[in-house]
């Protein structure tokens, strides 16, 4: 087993606040180029940000219509050009991507790669203006879209639940801003506005552009270079996450939409965040807990006491919060509360086996390692390392769980504390929704 | 044994196919320099087979038992096949579908150990009152989060507007009142008629040495019986059951799905089947196509719309789906373009597109040792050789496309499931 990434990846700024990071690997068929603007997460530029990108995907210099742009895409082997904004701590981060059959495997050894940089380079640097401002018709019809994406964060009651949780947690922290924006917020965008946002995004957002896969960097490392060129960069817009590490007092919110199986999500203040140096302790400390099948809540709350399908932990590591999050029947509901907590204290005392603390390091082990073989798990990787200053490989951060210890597990544990308990439920008369 | 080797000049792959003398199919297909390694045992049983016969008996089995049995085949005596990965660091996991129940690790290390357990708690049933009892309070809370699941609810519903008597319309997790009805004795029956290495399949993927898995597969499997079992379906008619089926649930858009129904294939001919309608429906909807542009910029449709052939075992459908406010007008635009495009005819230039289009995304598939080891598995149920699609694919032609526009679409093989929002 080679460590590719590690030996093939190269980094270097190309602009003012921008890095181009490149891992040249021939194990895969496809390229991925992607562009990333890191952006701190605030009310007022959150809805704009997230419109960005639908709307710039509806065309560019070149390809000014959003059907002609999608031809020309299908005519390069069904290459995928996409974007949307993701939340990372307090930070927004705005994307924009293609990824492409490589160039050895098209039917006539076209040259597939430098055709899709191209026309990503030209969907972010030149888009569809009118005298400065988007077009009406286009920023109208993403608004809706957007507007929709928001209302159906219900759908899914598992991952609204998860988000609902942190919006509550969080109300007074910029970490509790949806990602998305707030409808309000994507109903007043202008199509000047809305101009002026992309702006800011090319003139003073800090950005990380990605090549990953088999082909040669340079020419797409020339273009983009060239493009960030002819952009006026200055005052950088810095970004930062706050921790918060105490809890004052713990929250209960019981909220009811109708539904069968009730989720129980609950928010703790890990009390540790990057750049500590014992994050990958509490990584550990987590994974311990409930990050496994092996783990505490999985062993316990579902299958000792078949309280729960799900019922797992997870560390968002640049806010420094944990969140156990199961699905329940209602009327478990203290007991699977009760049993979490328990299974969190025997973390705390140390009443876990050598076993279970090398189950655990090897199953995150084994999580970094697939990383290496997934074009968009190394770009999520990789950029998640430069947030944090750092160049790590999936290897390198396998390699430093196995060296930590109990010690440093129950340290990291100890520093856990609940916050908000969330409670999903079903309403009153049971809606037993059979199709008619 | 038999072995021979498949390659594929076109896509730098090749596959290493033994029949062990047990009676199971092995593929392996070694993906150098990878860090996860992927292996999947497969049975063909699934949802659908609650009906056979065997040993002259003609069986019925609750719903769901498929399903139910998966998640008890880890428990032994002992403990469970998860206790067992642990040491190994490999990440397991198990699924059941239509038609196949699969067992799965994928690790970056320790790869003959974590197979060794692979083998040995698949071949191992051990099935109590108790063990049962415990499950059903578990499978309970699966079945009321599907429940809860739009998305799952808006395609089972479709399922069931289209099949008559086909058991593809059942849950595969079956209902909590079904699964009460599952014992040991019947998980056994079900387990000794299926889990048949004759009926199973073993697939591989990663930076792996094929030599060493046979050693592993000489040493832990167990020669099988030869009976033979016989999946029982009732006829299905062409014609549907009703075209259109309601439900709300707590969603803040409307999702539908339609379908169409279509006669099952297995071999070359599904293979096919399913290449030309996948360009035809990126010719007909896909998003460069003049009518994705009409619904999406009229706010009919969003990014969440799709196209798919669903198709598998004894069963086959074309399935569109998405978000819409106008469910019906979505598939009323839609049947309107097919006749458009059977009365213009199609462009050479669109056909191409769709083409390429198809052939590179199934070209893509090839880079995961997930993606490779599941579509082994299914290419070998379905009696299709592992490069199959992706070589038909590069051979479809427009006349193809044609023929196949012509027969598929019929006003009396379609029907419309919509998830409404409750207030609506």
């Amino acid at each position: 087993m080679i460590d590719i990434s590690r030996k093939a990846i190269a980094n270097e700024p190309i602009a003012n606040g921008v890095n181009f990071t490149s891992i040249q690997d021939k194990r895969f068929k496809q390229n991925l180029i992607s562009v990333n603007f890191i952006a701190p997460l605030k009310k007022e530029t959150a809805a704009a940000n997230a419109l960005l990108p639908l709307v710039l995907k509806r065309g560019c210099e070149g390809y000014p219509d959003m059907t002609e742009l999608n031809r020309k895409l299908k005519e390069l082997y069904g290459a995928r050009l996409d974007g949307g904004v993701t939340k990372r701590g307090e930070i927004q981060i705005i994307s924009l991507f293609v990824e492409m059959l490589d160039n050895d495997y098209t039917l006539q050894n076209e040259n597939v790669l430098s055709e899709c940089a191209e026309l990503l380079r030209s969907v972010v640097f030149n888009p569809v203006l009118q005298s400065g401002a988007f077009l009406q018709e286009n920023v109208d019809i993403e608004k809706r879209n957007l507007t929709d994406m928001i209302n159906a964060q219900i759908n899914d009651k598992r991952t609204y639940a998860s988000r609902r949780v942190k919006e509550e947690m969080c109300k007074n922290e910029a970490y509790g801003i949806n990602e998305l924006g707030t409808i309000e917020d994507v109903s007043n965008i202008t199509p000047q506005s809305l101009a002026e946002a992309w702006n800011t995004l090319l003139q003073s957002t800090a950005a990380e552009v990605f090549l990953i896969g088999p082909a040669d960097p340079a020419d797409c490392i020339k273009l983009f270079t060239d493009a960030f060129s002819k952009v006026q960069r200055n005052n950088i817009l810095s970004y930062e996450t706050k921790v918060i590490r105490n809890v004052e007092n713990v929250n209960t919110i019981v909220e009811r939409v109708p539904v069968n199986q009730a989720k129980l999500v609950m928010g703790f203040r890990a009390g540790v965040a990057t750049p500590d140096s014992d994050v990958a302790a509490m990584q550990l400390a987590t994974t311990v807990f409930g990050g496994s099948p092996n783990a505490k809540l999985f062993v316990n709350v579902r299958e000792k006491m078949s309280l729960c399908y799900y019922c797992y932990s997870r560390y968002e590591r640049q806010k420094g919060l944990m969140f156990v999050e199961s699905g329940i029947e209602e009327n478990n509901y203290e007991k699977a509360k009760d049993e979490i907590l328990r299974q969190l204290e025997e973390v705390k005392s140390g009443n876990f086996s050598d076993d279970e603390l090398k189950f655990a390091a090897l199953s995150l082990e084994n999580s970094y390692k697939e990383i290496a073989d997934s074009l968009g798990d190394l770009n999520g990787w990789y950029l998640g390392q430069l947030l944090s200053g750092s160049l790590r490989s999936p290897s390198e951060a396998a390699e430093e769980v196995i060296l930590l210890g109990r010690k440093a597990v129950i340290g990291a544990a100890n520093k856990i504390k609940l916050d908000t308990v969330y409670l999903l439920a079903g309403t009153a008369k049971e809606e037993n929704a059979d199709a008619e | 044994m038999q072995n021979n080797v498949i390659e594929s000049k076109r896509l730098n792959e090749k596959v290493f196919h033994f029949r062990h003398n047990t009676g199971l199919d092995i593929y392996i297909e070694p993906k150098k320099g990878y860090s996860s390694n992927y292996a999947i045992f497969g049975t063909k049983y699934g949802s659908i087979d609650n009906r056979f016969i065997w040993k002259g008996e003609d069986i019925t089995v609750p719903e769901g038992i498929a399903h139910f049995l998966e998640h008890k085949l880890f428990e032994s005596e002992d403990g469970d096949a998860f206790q067992r990965y642990a040491r190994t660091g490999a990440s397991a996991n198990a699924y059941t579908s239509f038609d196949k129940t699969c067992y799965l690790f994928s690790c970056t290390d320790k790869f003959q150990e974590s197979l060794e357990i692979l083998l040995d708690f698949v071949q191992s049933p051990y099935f109590t009152q108790q063990t049962v009892e415990k499950e059903q309070g578990i499978i309970g809370q699966e079945i009321r989060m599907y429940l809860d699941d739009p998305g799952w609810r808006v395609f089972f519903n479709l399922l069931g507007a289209l099949y008559q008597n086909h058991p593809v319309k059942i849950d595969i997790a079956g209902t909590e009142k079904s699964i009460s009805m599952i014992t040991a004795d019947l998980l056994y029956k079900c387990y000794y008629a299926f889990y048949n290495l004759n009926n199973m399949v073993l697939c591989v993927s990663g930076d792996v040495d094929p030599d060493a898995i046979m050693k592993t597969a000489d040493k832990l499997l167990k020669p099988a019986e030869s009976s033979i079992v016989q999946s029982k379906f009732e006829d299905e008619p062409d014609s549907i059951v009703k075209n259109r089926v309601e439900q709300k649930l707590s969603v803040s858009v409307p999702l539908f799905h339609f379908g169409f129904k279509d006669k099952p294939a297995l071999g070359r001919e599904m293979a096919f089947k399913e290449a030309v309608t996948s360009i035809l429906l990126e010719i007909i909807g896909g998003d460069a196509s003049p009518l994705y542009r009409r619904l999406y910029d009229s706010g009919l449709i969003n990014a969440s719309f799709g196209m798919q052939y669903f198709n598998g075992r004894s069963f086959a459908a074309t399935v569109v789906g998405g978000e819409s406010r106008e469910p019906e007008k979505v598939m009323t635009e839609f049947l309107n373009e097919i006749e458009t495009l059977k009365n213009k005819g199609i462009e050479k230039a669109d056909f191409e597109r769709a083409k390429r289009t198809v052939f590179g995304r199934l070209v893509a598939h090839y880079d995961s040792v997930d993606e490779i080891a599941n579509g082994l598995s299914s290419c070998h149920f379905y009696g299709v050789g592992p490069f199959e699609m992706v070589d038909v694919a590069a051979s479809v032609t427009i006349e193809d496309v044609y023929a196949r526009l012509n027969e598929h679409f019929d006003g009396n093989n379609c029907a419309l499931s919509v998830v409404l929002p409750l207030d609506l």
